[in-house]
């Protein structure tokens, strides 16, 4: 063992500063060395591809409004119950019909919809079809409750949905209206995937809000107004020709699997999309900007939901009253200013029907209320995520996960780094680990939800025996100096 | 995540194949947009009957969900025999059947063959709901919006079962209608008198639908 490290020792001193398993491919012919560096270096098979492929650049859109259309035009903007035009908080009161079949079995799959609404928390992996509670052959009624929530305080489908009298996968183009010639354009472009920026959508008006600086729904910028966000597609980036929406398939081609805008029309028995995208939040604050659609300014509001209970009175009422041959909300709204082209509308009211036909699953499980202020990190080894013992020719998997709560989509440094027998090793953004008395920043970039990622998972095989912590760590701003604002560790120790 | 793709991948399928299998069918169709919906569930036939036989078919999916779960189903046969399919997310799940008696086939037939359902225009009806819906926002101090509205595709063969000499009398000729939102927009529309024919029509259908002498076919 001696020898091994005096190996190491030397490879340290000659080859500061130059990836593990670089150094030892060039320096030694050490078959034990080799192999230690060789379980490191598939770091670079791993975890590279991954924040290549997850982490999305700074990316923020929003979706589109009630009414927003042919008939009230396009630049229409719906705003919650109440909004008058000034600043203030606005709350919108939910109640159950009474006299509702499932009355009962709606009021904790009501609440945590409202409870989620009020929350406003952009989230990703919202899609779950395994490791939920929903039955196979039954709908959600949270998810399906959730998304026409959003319909009654003002948010439209982002996507081309039944109103467009379009069939089939067609309805999942970005929404827009048809244009001088009178019918949708619908071309998916190169990659073939319907609803991303590469769209070719001919005269189509485009309905749907989108970041100027970037294209993808499932980040959310800091601030969400009209400096930041249009609706024209002059305004896209460069290579975009139109824009992308929050289908769950689009999601895949952006690197957030399993994630699609709550808003979005289409969802599957079985599965459950339980908490919002940062499609939907965005939408709402931007018609919380106010009718300036600029932030913090006098006009901005604030809207809460408030949960009544049982009553038809409310201004958002539930009702299995089979009005609806599956679920609608029959959303009322009234100008805000009828001489004014375009007028924003206030929304009056909304009732929501559900028919009794369908075989629905009603969650009674309470959301809890707190929120998840701050990012989580987490790193584990085997699965222990504080410490464990190996010995030689044992496995080692490392894990790593991030989950950013309600700092989705903020700038960010991430950080990870190991205390070895051999000194302090960082890895860079080309995911290899480097031999550094300063810090190597990994990436730059928003906060996003990090699954559970094996980092490596390898034979330790002529490892040094000693202790290893290894540190997973992300800031709080994005200006390249370790902050840790949010970190975890995990120690593994090897024994000789 | 993999299911929902493949589920995804599969309809995908489904619809190509059934695209190219309409393409090659001389009939003509009355939808609001210019797409196709191929129904998904008219493959689903009781096979005690020929389907060269079928005088109607209706289906209606539900929009909010996704595509691969399908609709409910009513296919009726020239002997008046109803055969209908509720997917496995419904209550009723499975496929059902009876005989319609005479007069029952002989009004729904009546309802199937008018003008106002042989002349269908999609087209030309959507814009009729387009200017009443701008008439509305002029006049009216509050306007609705319905969404999650379902879709209905009715299909009729009009020379299969009291020849109406459609197209020639062409026995596979037929009709095929696309509407979504029908519910809302019959309630919001009665004076578009194409709009209330297709509703009155669907009403009968999905009594049919319901009724509670309808044998559960195993």
């Amino acid at each position: 063992m001696n020898a091994v490290l005096a190996i190491m020792e030397k490879i340290r001193i000659h080859y500061y500063s130059m990836c593990w398993l670089n150094s030892i491919l060039l320096t030694s012919k050490s078959k034990i060395t080799l192999t230690l560096f060789h379980w490191l270096g598939i770091m670079r098979n791993g975890f590279v591809v991954m924040f290549v492929a997850l982490i999305p650049t700074n990316h923020a859109m929003p979706g589109v409004f009630e009414f927003a259309g042919e008939i009230h035009g396009a630049d229409v903007v719906s705003h919650p119950t109440g909004y008058t035009g000034a600043g203030s908080n606005l709350v919108v009161t939910v109640g159950i019909s009474p006299s509702s079949p499932h009355a009962d079995e709606m009021m904790t799959p009501v609440q945590n919809a409202v409870n989620t609404w009020n929350r406003l928390i952009p989230t990703t992996g919202n899609v779950i079809v395994n490791g939920n509670n929903v039955p196979r052959s039954q709908f959600d009624f949270e998810s399906v409750a959730l998304h026409e929530l959003g319909h009654c305080i003002g948010l439209a489908h982002p996507n081309l949905a039944s109103e467009s009298g379009l069939t089939g996968n067609d309805k999942n183009f970005t929404n827009s209206t048809r244009g001088v010639n009178n019918r949708f354009d619908l071309d998916s472009g190169v990659d073939g995937i319907i609803g991303s920026s590469d769209d070719m959508r001919g005269d189509d008006v485009n309905l749907h809000w989108f970041s100027k600086a970037n294209n993808n729904p499932f980040a959310i910028a800091k601030i969400v107004d009209k400096t930041t966000y249009s609706r024209f597609l002059a305004d896209l980036p460069l290579e975009d020709l139109f824009v992308a929406n929050g289908d769950r398939i689009v999601s895949i081609t952006l690197s957030v699997p399993n994630t699609e805008a709550v808003m979005q029309q289409g969802i599957l028995s079985g599965e459950s999309r339980r908490s919002l995208s940062a499609d939907d939040v965005a939408t709402l604050r931007l018609g919380m900007s106010g009718l300036d659609m600029v932030a913090d300014t006098a006009d901005d509001y604030t809207v809460s939901l408030r949960f009544d209970g049982f009553t038809n009175t409310a201004d958002i009422v539930f009702n299995f009253d089979n009005l609806t041959s599956f679920a609608a909300c029959n959303v009322t709204g009234t100008f805000l200013n009828r001489n004014q082209n375009q007028s924003p509308i206030t929304i009056t009211g909304g009732r929501i029907s559900f028919n009794t036909n369908f075989s629905w699953f009603f969650n009674d499980d309470i959301t809890p209320l707190s929120e998840q202020e701050f990012p989580n990190v987490s790193i584990s080894a085997n699965n222990f995520s504080d410490s464990t013992t190996l010995e030689q020719g044992d496995n080692l998997s490392l894990v790593v996960a991030l989950n950013p709560g309600i700092s989705t989509g903020n700038a960010a440094d991430y950080w990870v780094w190991a205390d070895t027998p051999l000194g302090m090793f960082w890895l860079n953004n080309q995911l290899d680990f480097i031999r550094s008395d300063s810090p190597i920043r990994v990436f730059g970039g928003p906060l996003f939800n990090l699954q559970p990622f094996a980092i490596l998972n390898k034979s330790i095989t002529g490892l040094p025996s000693g202790t290893y912590t290894v540190f997973f760590a992300v800031d709080d701003n994005q200006d390249n100096i370790v902050d840790a604002n949010f970190q975890d560790t995990v120690t593994f120790m090897i024994n000789p | 995540m993999i299911q929902t793709m493949k589920r995804h991948t599969l309809l995908h399928i489904i619809y190509s194949v059934a695209l190219i299998l309409i393409s090659f069918s001389g009939s003509s169709y009355s939808f609001q947009g210019k797409e196709l919906l191929i129904s998904l569930s008219a493959a689903i036939n009781d096979h005690s009957h020929n389907p060269g036989t079928v005088v109607l078919r209706y289906t209606e999916t539900q929009n909010l969900m996704g595509e691969a779960e399908g609709g409910t189903s009513l296919h009726i046969y020239s002997d008046g025999y109803a055969h209908v399919y509720y997917p496995a997310y419904m209550k009723r799940a499975g496929n059902y059947g009876l005989y319609l008696e005479p007069d029952t086939m002989d009004h729904l037939w009546s309802l199937l063959t008018s003008a106002e359902i042989l002349e269908f225009d999609g087209n030309v009806v959507r814009q009729r709901v387009l200017v009443a819906r701008q008439k509305q926002k002029e006049s009216l101090l509050t306007f609705t919006n319905v969404s999650d509205a379902s879709s209905l595709i009715i299909e009729i063969y009009p020379n299969r079962y009291k020849s109406v000499e459609y197209m020639e009398g062409d026995i596979n000729a037929f009709k095929k209608i696309y509407w979504s939102g029908l519910r809302w927009d019959a309630q919001q529309f009665p004076e578009i008198k194409k709009i209330q024919s297709l509703a009155n029509i669907q009403q009968v259908l999905l009594a049919i639908m319901a009724r509670s002498d309808l044998k559960k076919i195993e």
